[in-house]
């Protein structure tokens, strides 16, 4: 039942926290700090990624006092979200091949981690690690990355064109229309 | 700055939670999921991509989990401007959502003023190592206005080749003047 | 309800003194102790909010740059305890403020944007004669002192009918400060329902005083140093005025409302004045005549930008009560404005003459992040606020980015401004902190002390 909050429309939010390798979170840090953003990014690999992140968590934060007992992670943590389109089990399929060594090179200093080799055993080790949302907000849920991106495309092209086409007459606007979006 | 990307801003929460915590929150968030009025807010903010709240019993490991001495609340979202915008128009906006969410962390000093409660966050914040979009340039309101926009066009588009050049050009301005506020 | 401590601000900050003439001098701070003495006396003449008896002829007020606190040797704690915003100065804010390609500091006026820019020295004159022999009698005081240098000079001068040179009237909406004691203009305070106002905390704009979250804003220390004072940005904006006048034509052309009117929609008021949403046909100088008029406006009913487009200029820089949320959004992020064009005219028709010309931008406000950069970086150069898509400020913003840059004109069919060219280029700017006399006062005795 709870599984199903991790899902707004059509869009999924994953949360996975695996542990990492004692001694080896600074190592990590810093390959994912020196990470090429953009266009260069593994995630731009991953099919249907809305937005990804990666976050390494030494320890947790202690609110004084009040809180009592401090706590201490036994190992820290490398925190993974992703916003994507459809269902868990297809992307972490994508996430397994389309990753693929950049997976082994970040997830290799984490506890348990199986590698890309077995599909079956990739999928396992992600959900044993996932935490479910208990409220997952998305503006427009029901778009998928593709979709997202015609919709820019086809606005930003209305939108030279509606400025090109300024002041002309019925027929010239019809062709330049015509022209310019097909029939 | 490893939170930024183009148009798009993260942030990662990760505060301890209180005893009685859990609960209030289990119905805090039923609320947000089935209260349509009390996601309405997030909406009209209209800067916000996708936001998750997760509630954090164990953080998992090889076996059935590591449990920490209090639960932890995570919040992971994505949006437009930049973190100080976000912040205060949260605590401007919807200060009661912030107070009933993050009321059952310890130290946080309340949503108002401002000034304490972006300390407050500042302090359980983790700045991520790798963030991705995969439309950085694009904001939350020009992608919903881009749907509005496409769909708009292609019903434009179905009939367009048909008529007549005056009709036509009619057609196009009627089309222009329901979008204009998505263009 | 506080009151304003009038006679320990400094004048400017309360009131926008009406005199046509402007004198800047920047200066550069070379042996403190010097300068600790030199302030002393200048404090002895700086105008103060307090009321006048008769308006004077000419003013003097003084601000310093983070570069010139630091040039006074103020302790580390106390310097540090600034906004950061303030520490780095505007040059480094560029990425923020959008200030790119000829805006970026890199082009500015030497020596704005670089360490030298310690004092901004403001002489307000009523004449050339006045601000002639003020600008010599300090001047003088400078010399006498020593350890100061003049690195810079600037002259601010009124246009006729109180215009700027793209030719519009200008400064009709400042915001109401609560505890002022000034009168009250309908529309300039926090919107309320139904057309009425309410002033706005004094924190909002002055250090020391209550704000919007009646708290008092986070502010330098020590208290002696920051009750009072405030903080300036001031900004030489270069505006190509027959760049713009074509770009208007241009659009003009195929516009069904003619010249004045799309002129009057990028802007918000038609170009005596008149608010566009008081009178969407004509301008009205009536209107423009009555103060108890000419700023008493709200968007409420007119949500879509039918009379006022969404996108005009004062609609971006104030929204009023169109932003959800009763105000919100709005009420603090609201400027004090006390600019002055600069340069001469460019006769009607002519050809662009090269010549320097624009407006020095000014605004006041308890905090430059929230205030001055918040409205630069997310309403003038974007519009996803106003759900504008990638649509900027057609007067002041760079028009940076892929393009075409356009504005929508909301109508029945829409008309669309464009394609947009920038028209203001940055020549420089600097944040400066405006102390209020016991701040002065502070600085004096912390430089001495060596």
């Amino acid at each position: 039942m709870s599984a199903a909050n991790n899902i707004c429309g059509q869009a999924y939010s994953l949360t996975v926290l695996t542990p990492i390798v004692d001694g080896h979170e600074i190592e990590l840090a810093d390959y994912l700090n020196r990470l090429q953003t953009g266009d260069q990014s593994p995630l731009a690999r991953v099919r249907g990624t809305h937005f990804a992140r990666w976050v390494v968590i030494d320890d947790v934060i202690f609110e004084g006092p009040e809180q009592g007992e401090r706590d201490h992670l036994q190992h820290p943590r490398l925190l993974f979200t992703s916003n994507f389109d459809g269902d868990l089990e297809p992307y972490l399929e994508a996430l397994r091949t389309d990753l693929a060594d950049s997976a082994d090179s970040i997830w290799s200093h984490c506890i348990g981690y199986p590698g890309t080799g077995d599909p079956d055993a990739f999928v396992r080790y992600f959900r044993h690690h996932q935490i479910d949302s208990s409220l997952f907000f998305a503006a427009y849920g029901d778009r998928t990355v593709e979709e997202v991106k015609r919709g820019l495309a086809a606005r930003a092209k209305l939108i030279a064109f509606a400025l090109r086409a300024q002041g002309m007459q019925a027929a010239d606007l019809k062709s330049a229309f015509l022209r310019e979006f097909g029939g | 700055m490893a939170n930024v990307e183009g148009k798009a801003t993260a942030i990662t929460v990760l505060t301890p939670v209180r005893r009685e915590g859990p609960l209030v929150l289990w119905a805090v968030f039923w609320a947000g999921r089935h209260i349509k009025e009390t996601l309405q807010k997030l909406e009209q903010l209209s800067f916000i991509h996708y936001a998750r709240w997760a509630v954090i019993d164990r953080f998992p490991d090889e076996g059935e989990g590591e449990k920490l001495s209090h639960e932890y609340l995570l919040f992971e979202s994505n949006f437009n401007g930049t973190w100080d915008q976000y912040i205060d128009a949260f605590s401007e906006v919807v200060p009661f959502r912030m107070k009933a969410i993050w009321g059952t962390s310890y130290g946080f000093p309340g949503p108002l003023p401002v000034e304490p409660f972006k300390d407050y966050i500042r302090r359980n914040e983790y700045v991520a190592n790798h963030y991705w979009s995969a439309y950085p340039g694009y904001t939350t309101t020009e992608i919903i206005s881009a749907g509005h926009v496409e769909a708009a066009l292609r019903e434009f588009q179905a009939h367009a080749a048909e008529l007549e050049p005056e009709d036509f050009k009619r057609a196009y301005e009627s089309m222009l003047t329901a979008i204009q506020h998505d263009l | 309800m506080t009151e304003l401590d009038l006679s320990r601000i400094q004048g400017f900050v309360v009131r926008g003194y009406r005199l046509p003439l402007a004198g800047f001098i920047f200066v550069r701070i070379d042996d403190a102790t010097r300068a600790a003495a030199w302030i002393s006396e200048i404090a002895t003449e700086v105008l103060t909010a307090a009321p006048w008896s008769r308006k004077p002829d000419s003013g003097l007020n003084v601000a310093f740059s983070y570069a010139g606190l630091a040039a006074l040797r103020l302790p580390g704690a106390t310097l540090a305890s600034f906004p950061e915003e303030f520490r780095e100065g505007m040059a480094a804010r560029a990425d923020a403020l959008g200030d790119k390609g000829e805006s970026a500091p890199a082009n500015w006026e030497r020596p704005l944007g670089t360490q030298d820019v310690h004092v901004l020295l403001m002489i307000s004159a009523a004449n050339q004669q006045a601000l002639a022999d003020h600008d010599r009698r300090i001047r003088e005081g400078i010399h006498r002192a020593g350890g100061l240098t003049v690195v810079k000079d600037q002259i601010g001068n009124a246009l006729a009918d109180n215009r700027e040179h793209f030719g519009y009237a200008d400064g009709f909406a400042q915001p109401e400060i609560e505890g002022a004691g000034l009168p009250s203009q309908p529309g300039d305070g926090a919107p309320l329902r139904e057309d009425r106002w309410r002033p706005i905390r004094a924190g909002e704009f002055i250090l020391g005083y209550p704000d919007e979250e009646n708290v008092e804003p986070r502010a330098p220390t020590p208290d002696r140093l920051a009750t009072n004072g405030t903080f300036l940005v001031y900004r030489k904006l270069h505006q190509d005025v027959a760049a713009f006048r074509a770009q208007l034509a241009r659009s003009a052309a195929l516009y069904p409302g003619g010249e004045e009117l799309l002129a009057a929609k990028i802007v918000g008021r038609w170009r005596d004045g008149t608010p566009i949403d008081l009178s969407p046909d004509r301008p009205d100088p009536a209107i423009v005549a009555d103060p108890g008029r000419n700023n008493a406006f709200s968007y409420a009913r007119d949500a879509d930008g039918l009379r006022c487009p969404i996108g005009a200029h004062v609609r971006r820089t104030n929204p009023r009560d169109s932003l959800p949320f009763e105000g919100r959004l709005v009420n603090r992020h609201r400027l004090i404005r006390r600019g002055i064009p600069y340069g001469d005219p460019l006769p009607a028709g002519a050809d662009d003459d090269g010549k320097d010309r624009g407006v020095i931008f000014m605004c006041l406000q308890a905090s430059i992040v929230r205030q001055f950069e918040f409205i630069q970086s997310q309403w003038i150069n974007r519009g996803n606020a106003f759900t504008l898509g990638e649509d900027q400020d057609v007067i002041v913003a760079p028009q940076d980015g892929p393009g075409p840059h356009k504005m929508t004109i909301p109508g029945n069919p829409p008309f669309f401004v464009g394609p947009l060219q920038r028209v203001v280029t940055v020549k420089g700017g600097e944040y400066f902190f405006v102390p209020g006399m016991n701040g002065l006062e502070f600085l004096a005795s912390a430089a001495a002390s060596e």
